[in-house]
């Protein structure tokens, strides 16, 4: 059910409520309580109204202007351990400046496709709105009864924020501090550091290719001596940029550049030079993906939690590469199909068979995406790369935290497109109301 | 995380297991510990092993015990509760007597383990008769993953069971006794039933027809004058049968029924007549009677949307997937089993919505929502569900209507009706990633770590 807020001048901190809700939220007894909305809490005097408006709940003006409630939008409430939820609250950190915020709230209305299921405060904002000294943020709160959708307004710090696009050092970290746990996709991680965290579980070790931050010709070496070649990879390099291959080949280092054609032959000394000059980069065990027609095939699972506040796959969609680039990141003559389909066209498998590896592929980047959860702080949008190699095994590439949502308009699948937009959103909202699942509240 | 049991003998009851895991689980500092395996809990003496494998060994005694199929190799394990639960051991409660089941008739379960790969341990099938109370075991069936066949003997009792028959309270009894309430689908309610629970909740009530007691002929006369358009339905009536319907026209009253393919109607004069027909002809006391919802139709096929919900490897409840249903023309129910055919409702509602995919989408979702939102009032009025089909249908504007639940053995290969196999899997092999769940083995967070 959603709730109107109604400001009462005529009284100071207190929270009037009709009866019949106060019973059905189980603070019918109660005297005092803690309101909170997003971030700001306050101790507040509940009193009960014989109303048969029993959607409306009058709150002192002192207390909406200190907790910064908008009155305009409608909310859910959510009571438990002595707190009342005001909410949601959530904030979209998206734009880079307010410039570009401003020219894209167009753009970002997909983020509120299932508002009718959200309520409460949705709004969007960017690095320089936060106001840290005064605890509280400049944005634009999404409003249906508004003709431009959107209303700038300062809110406090919502109840949960998700991240999508870069910041400062200062401001993660302060983010970081005044959200804890309810700031997600919040914190960016490189190859080196993916393959460092997971390496030591066994279990997921498996899937993962060999890496070393440490780049040296002996290491270059030690890889060509066990994989017949090495990956050169820059360590937050995203879509194939910055990879070289490395083979060995009568003493020489044999060195092809992605998409290109052009092959270098570098002696020792030269290798070394070379590497010496890549202090961003990492050395990676290079996989040798099963091809269709002489495509290289990646698959990008859309790993994301929902409203549930679990980990769920949105889709996969698989990427056939032009002939003959290192990775399968696709150019022209490319194409793509859902993650299914892919696999019964690439394998030849059939229905059974290809949801059985589908189950497989889901399971292991799960299990993956839940322990960077336990080890670097809070996720819930991540576009995980996955590579099938000539045994059929599955190898998990890289984690992308910033994911391009635009993945399922490849293949024109809308349903898929705008559920990876809402998802985040649904988690924000589960979130937002204590990690409760609030679509029921008795 | 994954096991191998192995046996040795040693003078008292004892479980080793290696002492990295022993450190991972944080039980260092315990001498002895509680370990459960389905049903059966025994406290043993707790020591460790430095053997690289994951590898649990058990006294022999305690083995012998549990009565645990030397074909199943693998088994996961978790401390929780103060107890190490080894497993899972999964059941699923069939039709019929222990003797009379043979390897052609039950075939057809494996369906439900497409994912064992996902599950390891003791999956079990059983049947009412071979329940052992005293000795916590069954006499069944434990599904042997290497032959890809199940196997007959004497088994430990499972932690979790899987209902696939309505059960009789003595049975009920047993169960609760042995595994408390981690037994599910076991509830049977009728049609008056779920309208009256459901229609406690606000957010659900705008989406009831207006229903009431076929024995209350008052009611019906007010539900009819107010509606003109009624359906009489049995309360325990599935798969559309049995239904009539009932419009009142000007003075006159139609009542509409279907015998083969064909509506046979029957015309009387003004309310006493229906009374009298309704007192003679049908035994009133089983019926509800219901505001008919002028549904969406195509091509004169009424139009519903078979909405599968069940619960995942998280506990949590989600929407597999769903399948539209078209009836067969003219017909007042729209079913598969009439006749009927089925397609994606993604399709379906881009259709009405004339390619407008935002509002399909918002539908769509609002279809989910409703779905699981009446599972979740079902369960807090003390049901326990694993997976249950509802049926929602959508009125010329476009507004959403709860038109049954069906919760008793609910017939899924409507998926492959629509053609949809992935979906027909997921559905299949959902229920015991949820049993695995709520025996403690499942979830994210353990996620075989």
């Amino acid at each position: 059910m959603v709730y109107e807020i109604v400001s009462d001048s005529l009284s100071r901190n207190t929270l009037s409520i009709p009866i019949a809700l106060a019973v059905s939220l189980g603070l019918e007894r109660k005297k005092t309580i803690t309101l909170s909305f997003g971030k700001r809490r306050v101790p507040i005097a509940i009193s009960l109204l014989q109303s048969n408006n029993k959607n409306n709940i009058l709150v002192s003006e002192d207390i909406i202007s200190n907790l910064l409630i908008d009155t305009k939008v409608k909310y859910e409430l959510l009571f438990s351990n002595d707190e009342l939820i005001l909410g949601p609250v959530i904030g979209l950190l998206l734009g880079k400046s307010e410039k570009r915020l401003v020219k894209y709230l167009n753009n970002y209305l997909i983020y509120t496709m299932l508002y009718e299921q959200i309520n409460g405060v949705l709004f969007v904002f960017c690095e320089e709105h936060i106001d840290f000294t005064n605890d509280k943020i400049t944005g634009y709160l999404y409003d249906p009864s508004v003709p431009e959708y959107w209303r700038k307004c300062v809110l406090p710090f919502p109840g949960a924020i998700f991240r999508r696009v870069e910041l400062s050092q200062k401001t993660l970290m302060g983010l970081k501090e005044k959200m804890g746990e309810s700031f997600f996709n919040a914190q960016y991680f490189d190859k080196w550091q993916f393959w460092n965290w997971l390496s030591h579980f066994d279990e997921l070790k498996e899937h993962l290719a060999e890496t070393t931050n440490k780049v040296t010709l002996a290491n270059v070496d030690k890889f060509i001596e066990k994989y017949n070649g090495v990956y050169l990879k820059l360590k937050d390099g995203s879509r194939g940029n910055g990879i070289y291959y490395i083979e060995k080949d009568e003493g020489l280092y044999v060195i092809m550049k992605n998409y290109q054609d052009d092959i270098t032959k570098l002696s020792e000394g030269q290798m070394a030079d070379f590497l010496s000059k890549h202090s961003l980069y990492l050395l990676q065990q290079p996989i040798r993906l099963h091809t269709f027609e002489d495509r290289k095939v990646d698959y990008r699972v859309m790993l994301q939690k929902n409203e549930t506040g679990h980990w769920q796959c949105t889709g996969i969609i698989a990427r056939f590469g032009n002939t003959n680039a290192i990775s399968s990141n696709f150019k022209a003559n490319g194409f793509a199909l859902e993650g299914t389909a892919a696999l019964k066209t690439q394998f030849g498998y059939d229905e059974l068979t290809a949801f059985k590896k589908y189950q497989e592929i889901i399971r292991i980047c799960t299990d993956m995406a839940s322990k960077v959860d336990e080890i670097a702080g809070a996720y819930a949008d991540l576009g995980i790369d996955v590579g099938i190699d000539k045994n059929d095994k599955i190898w998990v590439i890289e984690m992308n935290k910033r994911p391009d949502h635009d993945f399922p308009l490849i293949i024109k699948d809308r349903k898929m497109y705008y559920l990876v937009k809402s998802n985040p959103i649904l988690y924000a909202k589960y979130l937002a109301m204590g990690g409760q699942n609030s679509s029921v509240i008795f | 995380m994954k096991h191998i049991i192995k046996t040795i003998s040693t003078p008292n009851p004892t479980i080793s297991l290696p002492l990295n895991v022993i450190e991972k689980l944080l039980i260092s500092d315990r001498e002895s510990i509680t370990i459960s395996i389905g049903a059966m809990k025994e406290s043993v003496t707790l020591l460790h092993h430095d053997h690289r494998q994951p590898c649990i060994y058990l006294s022999n005694e305690i083995y012998n015990k549990l009565f645990l199929p030397h074909f199943i190799d693998v088994y996961e394990i978790a401390f929780d509760n103060d107890t190490l639960i080894i497993g899972p051991v999964i059941g699923l409660l069939i039709r019929g007597k222990i003797d009379e089941l043979t390897k052609q008739r039950i075939k057809i379960y494996k369906n439900y383990l497409i994912d064992y790969k996902h599950l390891n341990g003791l999956i079990l099938l059983f049947t009412s008769d071979g329940i052992d109370v005293k000795n916590k075991l069954i006499n069944g069936y434990a599904f042997n993953p290497k032959e890809h066949e199940w196997e007959e003997g004497i088994f430990p009792f499972p932690s979790v069971v899987f209902l696939r028959k309505p059960i009789k309270e003595v049975i009920r009894k047993k169960l609760t006794g042995l595994i408390g309430n981690k037994f599910f689908n076991s509830h049977v309610f009728n049609k008056w039933e779920m309208w009256e629970w459901l229609s406690d909740h606000e957010q659900i009530r705008k989406y009831l027809p207006e229903t009431v007691l076929g024995e209350n002929i008052e009611n019906v006369q007010r539900l009819i004058d107010a509606h003109q358009e009624t359906f009489i339905k049995p309360k325990a009536g599935m798969q559309g049968s049995g239904i009539f319907q009932l419009s009142k026209v000007g003075q006159e009253y139609n009542l509409t029924y279907r015998i083969k393919d064909k509506n046979i109607i029957t015309v009387l004069d003004n309310w006493q007549a229906v009374e009298n027909y309704l007192k003679s002809e049908i035994s009133l006391k089983n019926y509800i009677v219901q505001q008919r919802i002028p549904l969406l139709t195509k091509d004169n096929r009424v139009m519903d949307v078979r909405v599968i919900v069940g619960k995942n490897h998280n506990g949590d409840w989600i929407v597999p997937g769903m399948v539209t249903k078209f009836g067969e023309i003219d017909s007042i129910v729209s079913n598969i089993s009439s006749g009927g055919s089925a397609q994606k409702v993604w399709k379906s509602l881009c259709d009405i919505f004339q390619n407008d995919f935002k509002k399909a989408f918002k539908k769509y979702m609002e279809i989910e929502k409703l779905a699981i939102t009446c599972c979740k009032v079902l369960e807090s009025k003390g049901l326990h569900l694993g997976y249950i089909g509802i049926d929602i249908g959508m009125d010329e504007n476009h507004n959403l209507w709860l038109i049954e639940i069906n919760n008793r053995s609910p017939d899924m290969t409507i998926a492959l009706d629509a053609e949809d196999y992935q979906l027909y899997y997921k559905i299949k092999s959902a229920p015991l990633h949820y049993a695995k769940w709520l025996s403690g083995l499942g979830g994210e967070r353990q996620g075989g770590l």
